[in-house]
This record gives C-alpha cells, structure tokens and sequence, in this order.
C-alpha cells in the first residue's frame, strides 16, 4: 500500500513549475561561477624594457603557451620598447621625437640591469645565447606570435612616449588596464616583471 | 587489445637547444598533429626530462617511452 497520496494534476504542475524555476536559477549561478573561475592563463605585466626581463618574461611566456596555457603578455612603461619596431618620427611633437630617437628600436636593442656597458653586454650575452642553443629575445619574440601568445602593449605608456600604433611589432595589440586586468582575474598565474 | 593500424611518428631533434626550447618546439610539432599521433623527441638540455614529465601533467599528452640519457629520447602520444 502506497504511504502517499497520488498528487493532483494542479499540485504536480505547481511543483514542476517550481523546480523547473529553481534549475534556471541553478543554471544560472553555476555560468556566473563557471565565467569567473581561473582558467589556464598566464598573464604577464612586464613593465621593464631590460634584457633580463624581458628574456625571462618571453621564455615563460612561450613555455605556457607549449603546456597549452593560454598567454597574455602587457607591456607597461618601459616594457614596451620589446614590442616596439622601428622609430617613425611623422606627426610627432619636439618631445615625442626626441624620445623616439632615445628609446630602443626594437628588442634586438635592449639593454641589460647588469653588464650592460653601453650596449655591449647584450651583444655578449646575445651572442653566448646563441652559441649555446638559447633563444635571443628576439627569437622568443616571433616563436611567442608563432604559438598565438597575446601581446599587448599599455596604452597609457604609448602615450607616455609618443609611441603610434605603426611603430608596434607585428601581432602586438595594445590595449587598457582594465582589459588586462580582466584577463590577469581569469588567469591560474598572473606575475609581474 | 592490439591493433595493426601504423601510428604516424615524427621525429624531432631538439639537440643543442636549451630551455624552454626543446618543450616549445615540442608543443609546436604536436600541435597540427591528430589524436593518438606520436612525436619522438630527443634532446640534451638539462631540465628536458623533468619538464618533458610537466608538459606530459599540464597537458594531457602521454609519454609512452623515455629513455634517460646524455641525449634523452622520449616517445610521446597525442591525448
């Protein structure tokens, strides 16, 4: 003998419109969990130009993006004179031009924290690197647009140096702190060189 | 159960290249290749077995034979 009473059609149609009520809402909430969780990202902010630095940070960059990790790298301040090529000097200010003519050219011209004796230390180092099977920055730079890493240069310090979109390397975006700082939030590492 | 079926192998040679190169042509080679293909992966940097067995953890892929040596020689499959 059954212990309950067979629900009327009313009362089981109220109750299925209410689960069905409370799944929508579930669905809901786990797409809003789902959107924040981490996934596999690395988001880096490279705010120096240094050789160091800059090597480290491409070397890491490049090495996530063969673990299958999605890559984001912001360059900040001077961190954008590895993203820069070449210096064009049209449509520019007295001080954006003498900047542009002071800053590196490009990532084969950065200089080093240590040892960088005008310049010289980085040829060295540039130099020994490739003797020794190391990727140059350089390289590193083009094998990051080769597996799809995201480069993007900050707005604000292209500003900052009068620095136009057409004097970025090629596949380097450029975007806001904000943009960033969405992706950094869903990313499993977020460092900062 | 074993299968008849020829599994594609590419060779790749990453002798002489130092870190995270070896890992980074690795993850290049594997890439366009279709599920279940192989890559056999040698290499002489000191960190390649440690990271070949990191790649391996992060990424799904499996290594199927690794022989430790001055040249390390992996075999590795596509997940």
């Amino acid at each position: 003998m059954l212990a309950t009473a067979v629900p009327t059609d009313a009362a089981a149609a109220a109750r299925l419109a209410g689960l069905e009520a409370e799944v929508d809402r579930l669905r809901g909430l786990v797409a809003d969990v789902q959107a924040r969780l981490p996934e596999r990202r690395l988001s880096l902010c490279v705010v120096s130009g240094e050789f160091e630095k800059v090597t480290t940070a491409l070397m890491l960059a490049n090495m996530a993006a063969a673990l299958d990790m999605k890559v984001t790298v912001f360059f900040a301040f001077w961190g954008v004179e590895a993203v820069t090529a070449g210096r064009r000097f049209d449509g520019k200010t007295m001080v954006e031009r003498a900047l542009t003519l002071m800053r590196r050219p490009d990532i084969a011209a950065l200089s080093s924290h240590r040892f960088n004796f005008g310049g010289l230390g980085p040829m060295v180092f540039t130099r020994l690197m490739q003797q020794k099977g190391i990727a140059t920055p350089a390289e590193l730079l083009e094998t990051a647009r080769e597996l799809g890493v995201e480069l993007q240069a900050c707005t604000t310090s292209m500003e900052v140096f009068g620095l136009r979109a057409n004097e970025l390397a090629p596949g380097v975006a450029s975007c806001g702190a904000a943009q960033f700082l969405d992706v950094a939030g869903r990313s499993s590492v977020s460092l900062m060189l | 159960m074993p299968t008849d079926e020829p599994v594609s192998v590419t060779a790749l040679d990453c002798t002489g290249l130092r870190c995270p190169m070896p890992i980074v042509k690795l993850g290049l080679a594997i890439r366009p290749l279709a599920a279940g293909a192989r890559v056999e992966v040698r290499a002489d940097d000191a960190a390649f077995e440690p990271d070949l067995r990191a790649w391996a953890r992060q990424t799904g892929h499996a290594i199927v034979e690794l022989e430790a040596g001055t040249v390390t020689r992996a075999l590795v499959e596509k997940a």
